[in-house]
């Protein structure tokens, strides 16, 4: 079932709502959102640490949150106080946020929203294929300093 | 929706589970080893495992909280076992937990405010692989040793590492030596596997079930244990969610 216009802006600000309030209750730091857009082009957005979610049932897609090690670095800080993370640490933090962001949005929108657990990489793998047919939604925010992106596709 | 990404992308098990290396401990025991996280491929149950000549370590630790976070937490632990038993060179189990929670406290004492606590329920076991000796030490996890399918617990302190940092964290050895004639079974394991939800009234394992599982499989290699116990353990919990990670591990000697 392909997601209609209403549908696909309905859960991209779901998202939107969740990133802000994941930073806002759980750092004290409010994020700020840069103007949104649709990615036509091919080739996905990303920065250096990378944590995926696939989304299944009604809607299928996926949602990904990716930013530069500086970010990660910061919430790790604060979340578990280590002052040096290391690689893995900073994945598992880009797996943490994409986890509860997600599922939150899943909380809203129940059992036929459903997601998979995270998947976390760096760079970008070269075995990643976004296919055609999917819409993808482009979601600049700035947190302490750091641009992340918070990236829709739905079908 | 396939996006062409195998688990062999994923680093998050990757990250996770080579800081616990299963192929090491049933290398040189009969042993199987249980993990599962509650939510995702992560969580706060760990363990790990280290060979000094005749020695070998083996240690399980339970930290605070589930997911990704807490799997941050298991990777300080194994560190911090790591350096003081192989860089540091202490080798009684006692001091080694007693170095671990004074690790811990110069990393976190007085931080506020963080989402996951440093501490960790942890037992640490010596193995003498030439003369079957026993050394353990735990905070708040005991052994669990079966002899002839009877089961006997060999006490921890009751104060947790990385916690508590204005209390006296006293953490002594029991030695333990081996009938020569007789296998014993041991058995460490974190909180989730007498607190797993499940059974017709959705209540918790409990300690009695739990020895009851370890008692029968006495006389049974451990791999077929595991199978049994993976069993059980599914069709107590049922459709119920679990609320906790678990992790057993289990040898033979």
């Amino acid at each position: 079932m392909k997601t209609s216009k209403a549908d696909f802006d309905a859960t991209c600000n779901l998202f939107i709502n969740s990133v802000n309030n994941y930073f806002r209750h759980l750092t004290e730091v409010d994020s700020k959102l840069n103007v949104p857009y649709l990615k036509e082009s091919e080739g996905l957005v990303l920065k250096d640490y990378t944590g995926m979610i696939g989304i299944s049932g009604n809607r299928k897609g996926f949602v990904y949150i990716s930013a530069n090690r500086e970010m990660y670095e910061d919430l790790i800080k604060i979340f578990i106080g280590i002052d040096k993370p290391s690689d893995e640490d900073i994945l598992d933090m880009a797996g943490e946020i994409s986890n509860v962001v997600a599922g939150n949005v899943r909380a809203n929108l129940g059992a036929n929203f459903m997601i998979s657990v995270p998947v976390v990489f760096q760079g970008m793998p070269s075995q990643l294929k976004i296919p055609d047919d999917v819409s993808i939604y482009v979601i600049p925010i700035i947190w302490n300093s750091h641009e992340a992106f918070v990236v829709i596709g739905l079908q | 929706m396939n996006l062409g990404l195998s688990s062999s992308q994923d680093a998050t098990m990757k990250n996770y589970f080579s800081m616990f290396p299963e192929e090491l401990i049933a290398s040189i025991l009969d042993a199987f080893i249980i993990n599962r996280p509650m939510i995702g491929k992560v969580g706060g149950d760990g363990f790990w495992v280290h060979q000094a000549g005749e020695s070998l370590y083996v240690a399980l630790f339970d930290c605070m909280g589930h997911g990704h976070l807490a799997s941050m937490m298991t990777r300080i632990y194994a560190q911090t076992l790591e350096k003081i038993v192989k860089e540091q060179e202490v080798e009684d189990p006692g001091t080694v937990l007693r170095y671990l929670h004074h690790n811990l406290q110069s990393k976190f004492e007085g931080r506020t405010n963080l989402k996951i606590g440093p501490g960790a329920d942890v037992g640490l076991i010596k193995i003498n692989l030439s003369v079957r000796k026993i050394e353990f030490s735990g905070a708040k996890t005991d052994l669990i040793q079966v002899v002839d399918g009877k089961s006997q617990v060999i006490k921890s302190a009751r104060l947790q590492i990385g916690e508590y940092f204005d209390q006296d964290h006293d953490y002594t050895t029991t030695q333990l030596t081996l009938d020569q004639n007789k296998t014993s079974n041991f058995y460490l394991c974190s909180d989730g596997l007498k607190d797993l939800i499940g059974g017709e009234a959705g209540k918790k394992l409990g300690k009695k079930r739990m020895f009851d599982l370890l008692e029968a499989g006495y006389g049974k290699p451990m791999v077929s244990q595991k199978v049994d116990i993976m069993m059980e353990l599914n069709d107590w919990q049922g459709n119920h969610d679990p609320l906790d990670d678990l992790l057993l591990i289990g040898f033979s000697i």
